[in-house]
């Protein structure tokens, strides 16, 4: 489901006596309901460009890394985002490195990670200096636009 | 400036001999200052014939990069209004994000003669002898980050495009932005990027082009998936003409790219060789093989699998994969 069907979703919602409507389509489901918040059920994807088409598997590990953050994150530990749509990779070489392990302290401007997106090579770097907590991401595997990638707690 | 200007000067008058007086009158300097003009130009490998009582008369251009020859025929405007040439680098790439980062214009660009580090996908190098061309161009397009991969889509029209211009040849491009000859590789695109969350910073475009280096001077290896535009036209390329043809169109891509880029995607649509047939895409993740279907409005591929499901790629190495016998119509082929 995209943003453009969401909103006639929306749409069809606010032009009718229905007060509440659920979809469930090929995995992800949602739920609209008249006169109060819009409830999003297992979609964390909404928070995407509405471009991103990704295989089912792919959706199903970014949902999961994505309610693993909502856990893992404090009040004063900051999330570290893909800009792009690309693959994740820990080093710039498969036989170097990582740039950073957790537990590591990393300064703000230190390179964390390489997001590549056609041939496109985006160094990340911290937006803080302190202590990367946590590596969401599998070395090699793909992310999406705005999917958390470390998190790091200042210092 | 002075050095500029006696080239342009002796190009213009290439058949015959220029007085040195004449040269000092033009640009109202002494005879000794263009006489060691002169020689800062043959320094660059000009070919000059200095013959007392006549003058001087240019008689080569030299295979060899050199800023005043590289200004002289420059028609684009933005692309390669600083220059930076090297004799040799580990890489123009690096040397461009540091240019960046210092605040260098958009359009500066960064050339070497040869690379000793010249940088491929994932640690991976691209083979840089002397005689080809490594150029690397700062951009800084007001866009967000994730648009920013259809710049390197119009980097690969750009090459596509110069070298059909320029010598005739049909150049296309395999997904993303790899310019083919005849299903052999001629040139590559590494693009390195800084971004904020919502805007690209700034980003190098690396461009390297097998210009003069013979295919029987490669490895049999490479051989086989490479080759080079002397190889393909049998003749030495002027390489300073056809590195001002690739500024020229880097910058009317590049231009149209921030304009309408569903114009840009609609030429790389054209001249792609990719979609329409059967591809494996390697990654660190394994392969995935299926058809080719197009590229989606970010650049990405679209490979449908052979159970139907649609994967739209971002990266990894792509291959054309040979049908054995007929090739299978219907489903899928467009």
């Amino acid at each position: 489901m995209n943003l453009k069907e969401l909103k006639e979703l929306i749409e069809i919602l606010k032009n009718s006596d229905i007060s509440e409507l659920e979809l469930e389509r090929s995995g992800s489901k949602v739920r609209l309901r008249k006169g109060g918040d819009v409830t999003f059920q297992a979609m964390p994807r909404m928070e995407y460009p509405p471009a991103a088409i990704v295989a089912p598997a792919i959706q199903e590990q970014e949902r999961q890394a994505v309610e693993h953050v909502e856990e893992a994150v404090t009040s004063n530990q900051i999330r570290i985002t893909s800009p792009i749509v690309g693959t994740f990779y820990r080093a710039n070489s498969p036989d170097k490195p990582p740039y950073v392990e957790t537990g590591d302290i990393v300064k703000k401007g230190q390179v964390l990670c390489i997001i590549e997106a056609m041939k496109l090579m985006n160094e990340i770097e911290s937006e803080a200096t302190g202590k990367v907590v946590q590596a969401l991401v599998e070395d090699g595997q793909p992310v999406e636009y705005g999917q958390p990638l470390f998190i790091v707690e200042p210092v | 400036m002075n050095k500029d200007a006696i080239l342009k000067h002796l190009l213009l008058e290439k058949k015959r001999f220029i007085s040195g007086a004449e040269l000092a009158g033009k640009f109202n300097i002494s005879r000794t200052a263009v006489w060691k003009h002169i020689k800062a130009l043959e320094r660059e490998g000009f070919g000059i014939e200095g013959v007392p009582s006549r003058g001087y008369r240019l008689v080569t251009v030299p295979d060899v990069l050199s800023k005043s020859a590289i200004t002289q025929g420059r028609s684009a405007q933005m692309m390669g209004r600083e220059i930076h040439l090297f004799r040799e680098l580990a890489s123009t790439n690096t040397v461009a994000m540091e240019l960046a980062r210092d605040n260098a214009p958009e359009g500066a660009v960064v050339l070497a003669e040869a690379q000793t580090g010249g940088k491929g996908r994932l640690g991976r190098t691209w083979i840089s002898p002397a005689g080809n061309l490594y150029v690397s161009v700062v951009l800084r397009p007001n866009i967000s980050p994730y648009r920013a991969p259809l710049v390197t889509l119009a980097g690969a029209i750009a090459v596509a495009w110069a070298i059909r211009k320029q010598l005739g040849i049909q150049a296309n491009i395999k997904w993303p932005n790899d310019i083919m000859i005849a299903n052999k590789k001629v040139a590559g695109i590494l693009t390195e990027m800084s971004a904020d969350p919502d805007r690209v910073k700034y980003l190098v475009l690396g461009i390297g082009i097998n210009v003069n280096v013979e295919r029987e001077a490669l490895t049999p290896e490479i051989r086989l998936l490479a080759t080079s535009l002397i190889s393909e036209t049998g003749s030495k390329i002027d390489r300073v003409a056809f590195l001002n043809a690739l500024l020229t169109e880097l910058e009317q891509w590049y231009t149209l790219l921030l304009e309408d880029d569903a114009a840009v995607l609609r030429e790389w649509k054209s001249l792609n060789m990719t979609t329409g047939r059967r591809v494996a895409v390697r990654s660190q993740d394994g392969v995935i093989e299926g058809l080719a279907r197009g590229i989606d409005r970010e650049g990405r591929l679209i490979i449908e699998l052979d159970g139907g499901a649609v994967h739209n790629v971002a990266s990894g190495d792509v291959t054309i994969v040979k049908e054995e016998g007929p090739v299978p119509r219907g489903k899928g082929q467009e």
